[in-house]
C-alpha cells in the first residue's frame, strides 16, 4: 500500500512527484522487483500457498527482493563453509588452515570460544552449530546489502524477527533442558502464592518474549538506520542541486559512514549472536544469580 | 516531505510481510542444516582436535620437562653420594696410614728395646764368662803360689805373709 | 587485542547483571495491557460494558506491582 510512489515503471525521473523521501523509502523498503537502475529491472514472481494447505493457506509468498537477498546469501554461505569445511576435511591435525579457511577460523573460533563459552559454560558445543549459522548469516546479509543493487535483508523487521523467534525457540529449550518442563514451569510462577498465579504466569510469559524482542529491535534499527543515513546524504545534494555539495559533503560523508557500517555489519552481527548466547547462559545456569556474584568477584 | 518520509517509515518498514517471514524461516532453516552437516561439523572437530593436540603437547612437555628434572636430582644425588663415598674412602685411608705408622713406631720401638736387652743380655755373658775366666785364673795363681810355698819352706810366718801378701795383691789388682 | 578480548567479557557482565531489568518496562507494560485487553474483549463479547474492563485494569496493577516486588526482592537478596 505504502510502495505506491516507487511502482515498477515510475522511476523515469524528475518529471513525477517523486519526493527524495520516497526514493529513500523506496530504497530502504522490499519491492516485488530487482531494479538494476539505470538499465532495467526483473519482474519477480508473486506466488502464495494454494488455500487448500491447511494452517499456512491462502498465505501471500510473493518472491520479493528481500528474499531473492536471502537466497543469494544463502548460496553464497553454503559455497563457501562447503569449500571451508571440506578443506579441513582434508586436513590432518598437525597442518594449519591457510587462506580463507584461515579467515574463517578465526571468525569460528571467536564465536565458539569468546561469545559461545565464554556466556553459555557448560554444554555449549551443544548451540555452536546454530550461534556460528545465525552470526554468518545476519554478517553476510549485513554484508551483501552493502553492495550496490543489493537490499539489506537484516534492514527488515521481517527477518529479524523471524531470526529472534528462531533465538527464542532455541533460549526456551534449553531452558526446559537445563531444569527439566517441571522446573520451567515453576520458574515462571517464581515462588508467589498459587491464587496469584493466574496473574503471574501471564506476565511471566509475556517476559519472556521482551528480552529478544529488544534485541530484535536492536539489530533492525541499526541496520535500516545506516542506509538511511547514506541515502539522506546522498540526496543532499539533488536536494540543494549543486554538485560542489556533493563532492564536499554528501561523497565524503557517505563513504565515511558506508566504511562505518561495514564496522557495524559485524558489530550488529556480533551483538545478536551475543545476546542469543547470553541469554541461553541465563536461562541454563543452575540456581539464578550465582553467575553474577561470581562475575562481581571477579571483578573486585 | 519530512511527513511522507515518517509516514512511509512507519507504514512500511513495520508493516508484517509473510511471505518474508516465510522465506527467511525456510531459507535459515535449510542454511543451517546444510552448514550443521557440510561445515561446522568438521571445522569444529578440527579446531577441537588441534585444542587438544596443543593440551597434550604441552602436557608432554611438562612431563618430559618433570622427568628431566627428576633425573637431574637422582644425579645431584648421585654426586653428592659419590663426594660422600670419596670422603670416606679418604678418610679412613688417613686413619689406617695412621694406625699403621703406630703400629709400625711400637714395633720397632719393640724391636729396639729387645735388641738392647739382647745387647744387655749378651753384655752380662761376655761379663760373666769374663769373671769366670778371671776366677779360673786367680785358682789357677793361688794354686801356683800355693806350690811355690810348699816349694821353698814351709814356714809358718813366711807362707802367713806370702798368703797375705799375695791376697793384698789380688784385691787391690781387682779393685 | 587485549582490548578487543576484554569487549566480549564486559559486556556480557554488564548484561548478565542487567538480566532482570533488560525486558522490565515492557514485561510489565505487556503484561498490563494483556490482562486490559482481555477485560475489554470480555466486556464486548458479555455486553457488561465498562465492568470488565476496570477489573482488567486492577488486575492488571496487581500485577505489575507483582512483578516489582518480584524484582525488588531478587535486588535485595543480592
Amino acid at each position: 500500500m505504502a510502495t505506491a510512489p516507487a511502482v515498477p515503471g515510475e522511476h523515469s525521473g524528475e518529471a513525477e512527484a517523486e519526493t527524495p523521501g520516497a526514493v529513500i523509502m523506496h530504497h530502504v523498503m522490499d519491492s516485488n522487483e530487482f531494479a538494476f537502475e539505470p538499465f532495467g529491472a526483473v519482474e519477480l514472481p508473486r506466488m502464495s500457498i494454494p488455500a487448500s494447505v491447511p494452517l499456512l493457506g491462502g498465505l501471500d509468498i510473493s518472491i520479493t527482493k528481500r528474499v531473492v537477498m536471502i537466497w543469494i546469501v544463502a548460496v553464497a554461505l553454503v559455497l563457501i563453509f562447503s569449500i571451508v569445511g571440506s578443506k579441513y576435511k582434508a586436513m590432518g591435525v598437525r597442518q594449519a588452515p591457510s587462506g580463507m579457511a584461515n579467515t574463517m577460523e578465526a571468525l569460528v573460533e571467536f564465536i565458539r570460544l569468546d561469545v559461545a563459552k565464554a556466556n553459555i559454560g557448560h554444554g555449549f558445543e551443544k548451540h555452536t552449530p546454530f550461534l556460528l549459522t545465525v552470526f554468518m548469516f545476519i554478517l553476510f546479509c549485513n554484508l551483501f546489502g552493502l553492495i550496490p543493487y543489493g537490499s539489506t535483508a537484516t534492514g527488515d523487521i521481517n527477518v529479524t524477527l523471524t531470526l529472534s523467534v528462531f533465538s527464542f525457540f532455541v533460549i526456551q529449550i534449553a531452558s526446559v533442558r537445563a531444569h527439566g518442563v517441571v522446573g520451567f514451569l515453576k520458574h515462571l510462577t517464581v515462588g508467589t502464592h498459587w491464587a496469584l498465579w493466574i496473574i503471574m504466569v501471564p506476565i511471566e510469559i509475556i517476559g519472556l518474549f521482551t528480552k529478544p524482542f529488544a534485541l530484535t529491535v536492536r539489530l533492525f534499527a541499526n541496520m535500516a538506520a545506516g542506509h538511511i543515513v547514506i541515502l539522506s546524504l546522498i540526496f543532499i545534494s539533488f536536494i540543494i542541486k549543486s554538485y560542489v555539495a556533493a563532492a564536499v559533503v554528501s561523497v565524503p560523508f557517505a563513504t565515511f559512514i558506508y566504511l562505518l557500517e561495514i564496522f557495524v555489519a559485524f558489530l550488529q552481527a556480533f551483538i545478536f549472536t551475543m545476546l542469543t548466547s547470553l541469554f541461553i547462559g541465563l536461562a541454563t545456569a543452575h540456581e539464578g544469580g550465582h553467575d553474577e556474584h561470581d562475575t562481581a568477584v571477579a571483578h573486585h | 516531505m519530512l511527513t511522507s518520509g515518517v509516514v512511509l517509515l512507519a507504514g512500511s518498514l513495520l508493516t508484517p510481510n509473510p511471505g518474508l517471514i516465510f522465506w527467511t524461516a525456510v531459507t535459515f532453516v535449510i542454511v543451517l542444516v546444510i552448514l550443521r552437516k557440510v561445515a561446522w561439523g568438521p571445522i569444529i572437530s578440527a579446531l577441537e582436535e588441534r585444542e587438544k593436540g596443543i593440551q597434550s603437547s604441552i602436557d608432554r612437555a611438562y612431563q618430559a620437562k618433570e622427568e628431566s628434572e627428576a633425573i637431574l636430582r637422582k644425579n645431584r644425588e648421585l654426586l653428592s653420594k659419590a663426594d660422600a663415598d670419596a670422603d670416606r674412602i679418604i678418610r679412613e685411608g688417613k686413619e689406617y696410614a695412621e694406625k699403621l705408622r703406630a703400629e709400625l713406631t711400637e714395633k720397632a720401638q719393640d724391636e729396639s728395646k729387645k735388641m738392647i736387652a739382647a745387647a744387655m743380655d749378651s753384655i752380662e755373658q761376655e761379663k760373666r764368662r769374663a769373671l769366670d775366666v778371671l776366677r779360673n785364673e786367680v785358682a789357677d795363681l793361688a794354686v801356683k803360689g800355693a806350690e811355690k810355698i810348699i816349694r821353698t819352706a814351709l814356714d809358718a810366718d813366711m807362707q802367713k805373709k806370702i798368703v797375705n801378701s799375695m791376697i793384698q795383691d789380688l784385691s787391690s789388682k781387682r779393685n | 587485542m587485549n582490548g578487543e578480548k576484554r569487549f566480549p567479557e564486559d559486556f556480557g557482565h554488564s548484561v548478565r547483571a542487567s538480566s532482570d531489568y533488560i525486558g522490565l518496562g515492557l514485561q510489565v507494560s505487556g503484561g498490563f495491557a494483556f490482562f486490559v485487553f482481555i477485560g475489554y474483549w470480555a466486556d464486548s463479547k458479555i455486553g457488561t460494558s465498562p465492568f470488565l474492563l476496570l477489573a482488567g485494569v486492577v488486575v492488571g496493577m496487581v500485577g505489575m506491582a507483582l512483578v516489582l516486588m518480584k524484582v525488588v526482592r531478587a535486588a535485595n537478596k543480592k
